[in-house]
């Protein structure tokens, strides 16, 4: 695991402990004294928690599901409310109210909501590892307004992290009310996430994986049933209200030839190229804007939004927002290659200036704006440049889309099925699955640490890195496995068969083969001792005690020989094909050795 | 509903617990629920609220686009129909009508591109690829912009699809005649009209207009005619009859239609330049008919034209060998060229023509592969004719008028591509050997 004196090119942030975005540490202790004994519920009602966990999963993904779709319907109703229904370069409101929204935000998030500040992944990833779960009311309250604010005010910044981190602050809020387990406590947030993503994107599948793969970094099975429940409960209201239809439609894609694939590889490359633009542009302004003084942390996101009002009063008012009906038309090629290039490269400046600045919003929907733009403007391109090729540009928008997501957020297998959820179109899954793999390559070669890792960093947070824990090989007891170099005996032996063998071969443990196939494991001392009593012509199996050594195979985890070997001195592993076939056998020594050496 | 497990043996104080607990989770769940009903309720609100101002916004921006259209501004109707759209996002008639305006606007390349993913959507979308068409032709994209108006006639088209894919094969026809492809636009007009209702007038009268300009004055006069059968008084249709006969050489028929086409009071209510047009042409048809020797005629009166038709071939023939008198110079370079066939003279292409001709006199004929005069081999021709002729001698001998006539055809088509056209009755009778069997056909 990587710390923040490690990362290159980041500078450290000092750690102020009551200001870590999305943790109110006072609520933290009340909550904690507010708690009834969990273990005298565990023993008045043992199977509580569980069942209650799946229950609650499903209202947690209700709710999400409803404040999810009140947040967007509320920045819709901001946006129109503030920038006009239709914007258009040269109005003169483009260019100041975002400043105004930008000045009301920073006074909220600076007096009233301090944990409302950033995009909420790593917020949820705090209340995860580090505060058992814990989200206040008030930080996703002060979530929803300032986001709402924010992202309808014209900042470049997206609705889908917000809402995440509000499913799992409703995760937070309802299990803390029915006094559950620490653990259960703990597991509610990425539920509550999973939820809130997954209505925001209108994509349960892709939230599921993106959880997995960014808040969990790894399967876990106790979890997954109720990530899915609260996950699905909420793209039922979230369709209840928008419908079911995916957020983008793009013709059925038809593969020609190979060389379409290879178009599809330089969008990849390409991809790859713009992530690391956009977290160079990230990791550079945001931990500086940071260190200013305090009293600019008021001006910053006022800054912030006069620059993007700027862009957009200037020729770009497509930068503001999240910008889902920019990326429609830019599917639909309503612009020239030369203008979504544009659009691609304003969209990474208005981000990075309205991410670091402070301002609350999400990354999601300006990666997807910087693909869509970039993966649109290449097939524009092609399609210009090369009409052989049977481009089609929205194809090209879903993929680019697809490959910054990829790219960017380090989320491979979460950016494949988001772009077939959201286009509801899987005939485009290969050349997804190609140009997202070469963009997360070019990505990893090119910039070590994924983005809501360095912003981890920054933040002087150290929460585990998902993509290290889910790259992270796991020791199999074929690791530890050393051959049979102790004396093996028939359970029929006598003692004095043994003894005699034994004064030839020393050993520390022997091993007995019995009639019924199983194994029995002695230490020295132990057979020293059954030797004392019994008479030297007895068959060593009826001394033996009821208990046999468990069947242990070479391809089993190597912390699963851990828990019997307070019991036995040695393991047998057998071969899976041919019981009763030693492959070789381990000792404690052996498995903590081999850990040793990792 | 109970979530525990009973089977754990428990103290009374226990089980009073237990129940307390469950009563607590129980009120608690309840009022999650009424939390949930009251939050779903207010949603629906904020969400129906915004919903139905929504679709007012799409409304507002879609009719104020269609108006930009209609005053002619387009990159007005782009900013209010993209507005439209994104109130509206899966509306397909304002995404044509966005595209259009692009098109209008000038961004041609947009409006292709844009065009084009709409069509990846809906394929065979009668309406884009006709947009797609007026791009390509925009762009000067020949093959392409007929490419796409084929495929826009036999594509899908909402409401009356016969009306929509007939003007779009009248727009692609328009475009074959302005790029001189008129083999294919009359291909497209005959099966416009093959397919076109006999009983709708106009359409016909289309059809026979868009021939005319396709250089197919046979079939329209056809489609003339059938109007003409169910509607015997239509102006419009005996003027285009009129006119094509004309055309055609078929001088009687031109004249019956153009004399009937000027009938009638209201006559003086057509465009005049038509009407004059029309009044023209019935003149000149009828002067013609004057000139031309009819083998429907008396010999004595066929005789008389024959005659009248020599002394004015004679004069015409004169005249353009004055016209061509050879100079000095002429001749030098006559008698110092090469072989006749590397001379660029058109005169000799022409003397080989009249070598061809059936009426053409064995007698005297060089046998050198000199080259030849045309308009000489052409006098010689006279030459061999008798110098005087009297109608009776026409009367009494059938061939001679034959051969007097074709002769007077011969000297017009020649001296027309020597010298030029003429005016007046010459004119007139070259007409008249350009086609003869045709001045009476009907």
């Amino acid at each position: 695991m990587s710390t923040a004196t490690e990362t290159p090119g980041v500078d450290p942030v000092p750690i102020v402990p009551p200001e870590v975005p999305g943790v109110d540490l006072a609520a933290v202790a009340a909550e904690r004294r507010y708690r009834p004994n969990p273990a005298e519920v565990q023993r008045l009602a043992p199977n509580r928690d569980e069942r209650l966990f799946l229950v609650l999963s499903i209202f947690i993904g209700v709710l999400s599901g409803l404040l999810v779709v009140s947040f967007r319907v509320a920045i819709n109703w901001i946006q129109v409310l503030t920038l006009g229904s239709s914007p258009h370069p040269g109005q003169l409101r483009l260019f100041f109210v975002p400043m105004g929204v930008g000045l009301v935000v920073a006074a909220l998030v600076q007096l009233v909501f301090p944990a409302a500040r950033g995009s909420g992944i790593n917020q949820t990833k705090a209340a995860m590892y580090i505060y058992n779960g814990y989200i206040s009311f008030r930080t996703v309250i002060g979530k929803f307004i300032t986001s709402a604010l924010a992202i309808g005010g014209g900042f470049s910044l997206g609705p889908e992290d917000p809402s995440l981190q509000i499913g799992a602050g409703v995760a937070s809020m309802v299990s803390r009310r029915l006094n559950l387990s620490r653990e259960r406590l703990r597991m509610f947030a990425p539920i509550g996430a999973a939820a809130g993503l997954a209505a925001a994107f209108n994509a349960p599948i892709s939230a599921i994986l993106f959880v997995v793969e960014e808040v969990i970094g790894k399967w876990s099975a106790a979890v997954l049933g109720s990530i899915v429940l609260s996950a699905i409960s909420s793209v039922v209201v979230a369709r209840w209200f928008w419908g079911a239809e995916p957020m983008f439609r793009i013709p059925s894609v038809t593969l020609k030839g190979p060389q379409e694939l290879l178009a599809y590889a330089v969008l990849g490359i390409a991809g790859g190229i713009a992530a690391l633009i956009f977290s160079k542009a990230l990791g550079y302004s945001r931990p500086r804007l940071r260190k200013l003084p305090r009293w600019t942390w008021y001006i910053q996101p006022p800054i912030a939004g006069l620059i993007v009002g700027a862009i957009a009063y200037f020729g770009a008012p497509q930068v503001m927002g999240p910008g889902y009906n920019v990326i429609d038309q830019a599917m639909h090629g309503q612009f020239t290659w030369k203008f979504l290039l544009a659009l691609a490269l304003l969209k990474i400046v208005a981000t990075t200036i309205s991410f670091s600045s402070g301002t609350p919003g999400g990354m999601f929907a300006p990666t997807l704006f910087i693909g869509a733009m970039l993966g649109a403007s290449i097939g524009t391109f092609e399609k210009i440049f090369f009409p052989s090729f049977p481009i089609s540009v929205g194809s090209y928008a879903l993929v680019g889309m697809g490959v910054l997501f990829a790219a960017f957020l380090r989320v491979p297998l979460t950016s494949v099925f988001m772009v077939l959820e959201v286009s509801g179109n899987y005939s485009i899954v290969l050349p997804v699955i190609l140009a997202n793999t070469i963009a997360y390559l070019v990505s990893r070669s090119l910039q070590p640490y994924p983005i809501f890792e360095t912003f981890t960093h920054q933040d002087g947070l150290d929460l585990p890195s998902m993509e290290e824990q889910r790259e992270e090989s796991v020791l199999h007891l074929e690791d530890a496995l050393r051959p049979v170099d102790l004396p093996v005996f028939p359970g029929t032996a006598t003692l004095q068969e043994i003894s005699t063998q034994l004064a030839v071969a020393k050993a520390v443990a022997l091993l007995f083969h019995l009639r019924d196939g199983s194994w029995y494991a002695m230490s020295q001392d132990e057979y020293t001792a059954i030797a004392a009593t019994q008479t030297p012509d007895t068959p060593i199996e009826r001394s033996l005690k009821p208990d046999r050594v468990p069947l242990l195979f070479p391809d089993l985890p190597l912390d699963s020989a851990i828990p019997y070997l307070a019991r036995w001195p040695i393991l047998p592993i057998q071969n899976r094909a041919s019981k009763g076939t030693l492959e070789g056998v381990v000792s404690l020594d052996d498995v903590l050795g081999r850990y040793q050496r990792r | 509903m109970s979530f525990f497990a009973l089977k754990s043996p428990l103290s009374p104080a226990d089980r009073l617990e237990r129940r307390r607990l469950i009563l607590a989770d129980s009120l608690s769940l309840v009022t999650l629920f009424a939390i949930t009903a009251l939050l779903a309720v207010l949603t629906n609100y904020l969400y129906q609220s915004y919903a139905s101002h929504q679709v007012e916004l799409a409304n507002r921006w879609l009719q104020r686009g269609v108006q930009a259209m209609k005053d002619g501004k387009p990159q007005a109707a782009i900013d209010a129909l993209s507005s439209a759209l994104a109130y509206a996002p899966s509306d397909r008639s304002t995404e044509i009508r966005l595209a259009e305006a692009l098109a209008s606007a000038g961004h041609t390349q947009e409006a292709t591109v844009y065009f084009n993913a709409l069509l990846e959507s809906q394929q065979g979308n009668g309406l884009i690829n006709l947009q797609l068409a007026r791009l390509a032709a925009r762009q000067g994209n020949e093959s392409q912009a007929i490419d796409d108006y084929q495929k826009a006639i036999y594509g899908n088209w909402e409401g009356d699809g016969y009306v929509r894919r007939r003007d779009v094969r009248f727009e692609l026809t328009n475009y074959l005649i302005a790029h001189n492809r008129l083999d294919q636009a009359r291909s497209e007009l005959l099966v416009a009209s093959g397919n076109a209702p006999e009983d709708d007038i106009s359409i016909q009268l289309e059809i026979a207009r868009l021939m005319e300009q396709a250089q197919d004055p046979g079939d329209a006069l056809h489609i003339y005619r059938t109007i003409l059968h169910r509607h015997p008084s239509l102006r419009d249709a005996l003027q285009g009859a009129g006119r094509t006969a004309f055309q055609l050489g078929r001088y009687l028929e031109a004249k019956k239609f153009l004399a009937r086409a000027l009938e009638g009071p209201d006559i003086d209510q057509e465009p005049a330049a038509e009407v004059q047009q029309s009044r023209d042409s019935l003149s000149e048809a009828t002067r013609l008919l004057l000139l031309y020797p009819s083998p429907r005629l008396t010999p004595q009166e066929r005789s008389a034209r024959i005659l009248n038709d020599r002394k004015l071939a004679m004069a015409r023939l004169a005249q353009c060998m004055q016209d061509k008198q050879p100079t000095p110079a002429d001749n030098v370079a006559t008698t110092n060229s090469p072989a006749p066939n590397s001379l660029p003279n058109p005169l000799a292409s022409l003397a080989s023509h009249f070598g061809r001709h059936p009426s053409e006199p064995t007698a005297n004929k060089p046998t050198a592969a000199a080259p030849v005069d045309p308009l000489q081999a052409l006098r010689e021709r006279w030459q061999e004719l008798p110098a005087k002729m009297t109608q009776a001698d026409l009367v009494k001998d059938p061939d001679l008028a034959q051969t007097q006539i074709q002769l007077v055809y011969d000297t017009e088509l020649l001296t027309q591509q020597v010298c030029g056209t003429p005016a007046g009755d010459e004119e007139l009778l070259l007409r008249i050997a350009q086609a003869p069997n045709a001045v009476e056909e009907e």
